[in-house]
């Protein structure tokens, strides 16, 4: 039993093999579940997104030494110029400064012009044709638009436009200049189709055929940001009715290179990347480009008005490639970007065109998503494996010290190689696998726990019940026992005492004593095999039946023997036995008949001190042999001769360092008596003897002593 | 009930008190079993026996109970345990052999 109590106090006990295969199991459907789950919500482009994002803002690109420049037509330069949109030929005197005077190596307008010159001397003319004089009026449509000029300008300047790819749903109510999308003009030698994966618009907003038809570069600015609202990517190439489009980032590094081919990068069908001159840009295959975003450097962008203002030293613009665009208090293009929540369109570009230049775009690999679920499995294969098999802190710091793996390769991929793995799917994975298997030991391990205590429990009620039931076996055994005083007083001329002494184990002990019609004493000592309450009720039965016969063959104990062994024959269905003594004394001839079936020999004790083992030639148990033909013997006992009948419980009480007690213990304890002995003396002396020998050790079986003097003469 | 074939021998080890004589009835009981199916007779070896309490005795009568004809031989018992089997009067209904 304490071996149950030890094992119900443990904190986890040892789980069996089918428990430890149930939470396997758990864990693994758990992982299979989130994998599914990650798959069908298409969770992995946002899940993938927080974590890039937080690499980006840890790790920002260094922006320091860009090579590309924004001038930026903001408050100020409206202030000194005017109110947009400007004179297109403000915007040509712009041109011409940065390329004159600043030595530019490429101009990009982030801006599209779909409409003529609001400031064209012709429609000053159209607005006031009933207020001037006509000659006036036709001195004024005689002046070149400025269009013309700023297309001039252009048409002498590297310079790349912006165009914008619209919807078939935006064409609706975005009216294109060129109704035939067929008609715009591309600059850039794509040396190979791109693939029909690659975004494609039907039509693309463009500025006016007079523009339009002198850049030497035209690029797509659909900077769309993802579902959430961030701008992560920029488009590296298009189609526009089916024909190759350049971004406007990559367009413009390639003018301001001076390069004129693109080349697309074309595996099964796939776009996977572009490249430009010596670089080969990683490209999505929408034909988009995700960019590492840096923070904008001091210095980063220059004011149009500056561009204008006399004297202003334009020398580190010198080489550089500049983004001319909107960023005054008006302007709509402003965007979230991972690294910002408000960012203007101009500058994203100029970044994206850097990023090009000098390399700092990140790569979504084709492989990565593949990698990932493998990553997770495998991982939530080895906690599957390893969790349920772990004790203690090994338990969590495997899984702990494979997850810190898991994340130290996607930021190294991120750092090193610019590699877009995400960490959060397989740790997802494995951690579904990790919380189910974790949910499975701590159920299977309460249920075990559960087990044992119940276990412990019907243990405790089985021992209380053993416990009650022993208490219950000791009551029926001493209740049916006379109690000492009455032994002193059965009959005149003999001294008998007794004493049962239950061990706390095994009852079935018994003696009795008692005077017979005629005057004679019967006496008896009795044990019973087993233990408990069978024990305890047979012992009962025996003592009855025995004092029973005999006083009904009125002592005669041969007749006795035979009504003994039928009756308890009829009544011993459990298959017990019991070991008897009963003798029949004569007190005044001193005429002793006995019988003894499987016991003890008594102990003579002859006036002379002398002390003697009554040989009984007697029988086996009753129970164990019904047939056999027992005998009855006589002996004498003279006047101040006595007998001391024992149980084993006293032969047989052993000492702490396991010596038996022995007849010669006895023998040893009665000689010691003297000559005055009384009966009480002889029952005290024995039983303080073989108690002072156990030396407090539980006895196994009970103590049973009946002591009988014939008074002496 | 012997046709002629030597005695079964069953040999029980160590001593057959409180704690072991269930073990030793249930052997015996078996043992008993085995000597019916093949008509022999059942020799107890108590050569490595140092000692039996009456609760062994007990475990011998059931086995007698059972025996239905097959004759139980009790041999090799030591000093000690001839004596539990002359107070308890069983070499009265067993056989005891020296041997």
């Amino acid at each position: 039993m304490s071996k149950t109590v030890d094992a119900a106090t443990q904190a986890a006990p040892a789980l069996e093999r089918g428990q430890r295969r149930r939470i396997r199991a758990a864990g693994f459907l758990a992982s299979l579940i989130m994998l599914a789950l990650l798959t069908l919500l298409k969770g992995n482009e946002r899940l993938g997104n927080v974590t890039f994002d937080a690499y980006q803002r840890l790790h920002p690109r260094d922006l320091a030494a860009m090579k590309v420049k924004a001038v930026d037509i903001d408050a100020a330069s409206l202030h000194a110029i005017g109110s947009w949109p400007w004179s297109r030929y403000d915007l040509a005197r712009l041109t011409e400064l940065l390329v004159k005077k600043g030595h530019v190596a490429a101009i990009g307008f982030d801006m599209v012009f779909p409409e003529e010159d609001r400031q064209a001397p012709a429609r000053f003319a159209e607005r006031y044709a009933t207020d001037l004089p006509p000659a006036t009026l036709a001195q004024l449509r005689a002046l070149p638009s400025m269009d013309k000029s700023f297309a001039d300008v252009i048409g002498a300047s590297p310079v790349v436009l912006a165009r914008a790819g619209v919807t078939a749903r935006e064409s609706d109510f975005i009216e294109p200049i060129y109704k035939d999308a067929a008609q715009l003009p591309v600059e850039a030698s794509f040396t190979a189709p791109l693939p029909p994966t690659v975004e494609h618009w039907p039509q693309a907003l463009s500025s006016i055929p007079a523009i339009e038809e002198v850049g030497h570069g035209y690029g797509l600015v659909n900077g769309e940001p993802d579902p959430d609202g961030i701008v992560r990517h920029v488009p590296a190439v298009g189609l526009v009715n089916g024909a190759a489009n350049a971004g406007f980032a990559l367009e413009l590094a390639r003018v301001g290179q001076g390069l004129d081919a693109l080349t697309p990068i074309v595996a099964r069908d796939a776009l996977h990347g572009v490249r430009l001159g010596t670089r080969t840009i990683p490209v999505r295959t929408d034909g988009r480009f995700l960019l590492h975003f840096g923070r904008w450097p001091a210095g980063g962008a220059s004011s149009a008005a500056d561009v204008f203002r006399r004297g202003y030293d334009l020398s580190s613009l010198a080489g550089k490639i500049v983004i001319v665009g909107l960023t005054s208090g008006g302007s709509t293009d402003v965007v979230t970007t991972p690294l910002s929540a408000r960012d203007f369109g101009p500058h994203i570009q100029a970044q994206a065109v850097d990023a090009i230049l000098r390399g700092g775009w990140l790569e979504r690999p084709a492989w990565a998503l593949v990698a990932e679920d493998a990553a997770g499995l495998l991982l939530a294969l080895v906690v599957i494996l390893w969790f349920p098999r772990l004790d203690g802190i090994a338990a969590y710091a495997v899984p702990v010290a494979l997850a810190l793996i898991v994340l130290a390769v996607s930021a190294a991929a991120f750092l090193l190689l610019a590699l877009l793995l995400d960490p959060l799917r397989p740790l997802l994975i494995a951690g579904a696998a990790a919380a189910a298997t974790f949910v499975g030991l701590l159920a299977e391990t309460m249920a075990t726990q559960r087990r044992l205590r119940e276990a412990l429990h019907t243990q405790q009620l089985a021992a209380a019940r053993t416990a009650g039931e022993m208490e219950a076996a000791r009551e029926i055994q001493l209740g049916m026992l006379q109690p000492r005083e009455n032994l002193a007083r059965i009959a005149p001329g003999v001294d008998v005492d007794a004493l049962l002494e239950p061990a706390r184990r095994v009852g079935g002990d018994f003696y009795d004593a008692f005077a017979l019609d005629d005057g004679r004493v019967a006496f008896l000592v009795g044990d019973v095999s087993g233990k408990g309450v069978d024990a305890a009720l047979f012992m009962a039965l025996s003592k009855a039946l025995a004092e029973s016969a005999i006083r009904q063959a009125a002592g005669d104990l041969a007749r006795t023997i035979a009504l003994l062994v039928a009756d308890l024959g009829r009544h011993n269905a459990a298959d017990m036995f019991v070991t008897m003594l009963i003798g029949v004394l004569d007190v005044t001839s001193g005429a002793l008949a006995l019988f003894s079936a499987g016991h003890e020999n008594p102990f003579l004790l002859r006036a002379d001190g002398r002390i003697e083992e009554l040989v009984i030639e007697g029988g086996p148990p009753i129970g164990t042999a019904d047939d056999f033909p027992y005998d009855v013997e006589h002996k004498t006992l003279a006047p101040g001769e006595g007998l001391v009948v024992i149980t084993d419980g006293i032969v047989d009480a052993q000492a702490v360092d396991g010596r038996s007690f022995d007849r010669a213990g006895v023998e040893l304890v009665l000689t010691r008596l003297g000559d005055g002995w009384l009966a009480r003396g002889a029952v005290d002396a024995l039983r303080s003897a073989v108690r002072a020998f156990e030396d407090g050790a539980d006895p196994y079986d009970d103590l049973t002593i009946l002591a009988l003097r014939r008074t002496p003469a | 009930m012997s046709e002629g074939g030597a005695p079964m021998v069953f040999q029980p080890q160590g001593k057959i008190d409180e704690t072991t004589w269930a073990a030793f009835a249930e052997a015996l009981t078996a043992a008993v079993e085995r000597a019916k199916t093949e008509r022999r007779d059942l020799r107890i070896d108590f050569s490595d026996v140092p000692y039996m309490s009456s609760r062994g005795l007990r475990a011998l009568t059931l086995a007698r109970k059972g025996a239905d004809g097959v004759e139980i031989v009790l041999a090799g018992a030591n000093a000690k345990l001839r004596e539990v089997f002359a107070i308890s009067r069983y070499d009265k209904i067993f056989r005891v052999e020296d041997g």
